[in-house]
């Protein structure tokens, strides 16, 4: 919700009497300016959603040694949208990275580690795919101790600031204000969101 | 002007709404407070030269019709206004300037350059394509993106070596709002500018989102310059949300044109006046290294006494500049 949005909000409350409220704040982080998405969005502009797990974090400087960019292999656990088997590959390239002293930091971009389990939004195909919305794209994957269940948590906003922008002040929640959601339960939705985008 | 420009863009009503709000929120003063980007080594990001040139290409903004969201004027105004408000903070408007950064936007007309290490701060409008072209002409920039800044930093001391901003003026359409007829649904480039000028010059988010790290650990949350956790974005002090360097922005927004209190402490502690290292590169010249920046005993020194002060630069990065000061 904007910040003027709900400016009339809060001095309604004011003006009629509500002693305390929090002051609305929206829950965004960090550099780069991005359009925040809501799920029906990410899953429409993605042409591959799926679990994955990074088997590899390269960076190398390109060609001209004018960019820094950094490889992520994709080793596929689940697809839930695209044409992608388990165990099947993907590949993102992307800008940003370290090569020895230097640094690139591309604000907003998603950020892989070997070895973690993710939920991605890609476009393009398994060969050369991009993250949609930036860091939005990209969520961890974990089971939680204490019950068992695999959980999919909030994107890293580090590096983005994120835009709300006019006419989305609709009840549906971004992916950013969803911060922890069950992967069955998200399976459902994303894959129910996919049919009916394909009907 | 500061806050003037906030309140002028909002509206009387909603200038008396975020009066009332921050009476009836009213809590005891906070000590203004600033974040920086940081290595991975722990070191601040920042420039070691007294300005920081940085190439506006305005007619990158023309479409393939030849014509422009924004005059090459009205660019160049958002632009150089983004800049002057770094570069002219003061801590209360009777006070002198309390900054030697100046950040110096001149206008090219040139072809805008890619985003590379070429030593050129470049602020570029991508209006035919949104992209960053991989090898095999495949993007890289998501359509979702208004504007992307990218830094080249020496990790091991925190110099930041380049800065790029790229508009994406593809998809979106930018403006100066304060124009008669300006469309609210249209980006404001000042207030863009401000707050991505703000990232160029190494500073970080006001706020801070909880997150955690591959193992599922919390990541470590950020200080401010004062040693104090970063508040959550969530649940942010309303002067941190007024910040322009708070993480949030809102389409018709113009808030961030102005600089906050917070603000203005960082870039006057990170470049404090009276640490004028007096050196002023011209575009596609290197920067000096960070020695020679610091060579000026006065700027040096005050520089370093400043950082100290400010509790920005670790232990270990402050002792190996002095180290690398000393003679041996």
């Amino acid at each position: 919700m904007s910040f003027k949005l709900r400016l009339p909000i809060a001095l309604g409350l004011l003006l009629g009497g509500a002693a305390v409220v929090a002051p609305p704040v929206e829950p965004h982080a960090s550099a780069s300016l991005v359009v925040a998405l809501d799920l029906p969005t990410m899953v429409e502009r993605a042409d591959l959603v799926a679990v994955v797990d990074v088997v590899s974090v390269s960076a190398a400087w390109d060609d001209k040694h004018e960019r820094i960019l950094t490889t992520a292999e994709l080793s596929v656990v689940e697809s839930w949208k695209g044409p992608m088997a388990p165990a099947s590959h993907v590949t993102i390239v992307q800008p940003g990275g370290q090569v020895g002293d230097i640094q690139m930091t591309v604000f907003g971009m998603s950020q892989f580690t070997r070895g973690e389990r993710a939920l991605v939004f890609l476009r393009g195909t398994p060969s050369d795919a991009s993250v949609v919305g930036m860091a939005q794209g990209k969520r961890m994957v974990r089971r939680d101790a204490a019950t068992g269940r695999w959980m999919v948590h909030a994107p890293n906003r580090q590096g983005a600031t994120f835009v709300r922008a006019p006419g989305s002040s609709s009840a549906r929640p971004t992916v950013l204000e969803t911060p922890l959601r069950g992967l069955d339960e998200l399976r459902t939705e994303v894959r129910g969101l996919v049919g009916k985008s394909a009907r | 002007m500061r806050r003037t420009a906030l309140r002028r863009g909002a509206g009387p009503p909603a200038a008396v709404a975020l009066a009332a709000l921050a009476l009836a929120f009213a809590t005891p003063r906070r000590a203004a407070a600033y974040v920086r980007y940081k290595t991975a080594t722990n070191v601040g990001f920042f420039w070691p030269q007294s300005c920081v040139p940085v190439s506006a290409f305005p007619l990158s903004l023309t479409d393939a019709n030849g014509n422009m969201q924004m005059t090459p004027d009205q660019v160049m105004h958002a632009a150089t206004a983004a800049a002057s408000a770094w570069s002219s903070a003061q801590m209360s408007a009777t006070d002198p300037v309390c900054t030697f950064l100046k950040i110096n936007v001149t206008e090219d007309d040139g072809a805008a350059p890619k985003v590379a290490l070429d030593y050129t701060n470049a602020l570029v409008f991508d209006t035919l394509v949104w992209c960053n072209p991989k090898k095999d002409g495949s993007c890289m920039y998501p359509a979702e993106a208004l504007a992307i800044t990218s830094v080249f930093v020496n990790k091991a001391h925190g110099q930041i070596l380049d800065g790029d901003i790229e508009v994406n003026a593809k998809i979106f359409n930018w403006t100066d709002l304060d124009l008669p007829g300006a469309s609210h649904q249209d980006q404001d480039l000042q207030n863009a500018l401000t707050h991505e000028m703000g990232h160029l010059i190494g500073l970080d988010h006001t706020c801070f989102v909880p997150q955690l790290d591959e193992n599922g650990n919390p990541l470590p949350r950020p200080s401010d310059n004062l040693g104090n956790p970063v508040p959550d974005c969530d649940s942010a002090p309303l002067a941190v949300q007024q910040t322009t360097m708070f993480a949030s922005a809102n389409s018709g927004d113009t808030s961030k044109r102005t600089l906050a209190p917070d603000d203005i402490l960082g870039v006057c502690e990170i470049y404090p006046v009276a640490s004028d290292p007096m050196i002023c590169p011209v575009k596609d010249v290197p920067p000096p290294k960070q020695g020679c920046a610091l060579a000026p005993g006065p700027a040096g020194s005050g520089r370093d006494l400043a950082l100290a002060a400010a509790g920005i630069v670790g232990a270990l990065g402050l002792s190996a500049r002095r180290r690398r000061r000393s003679p041996s």
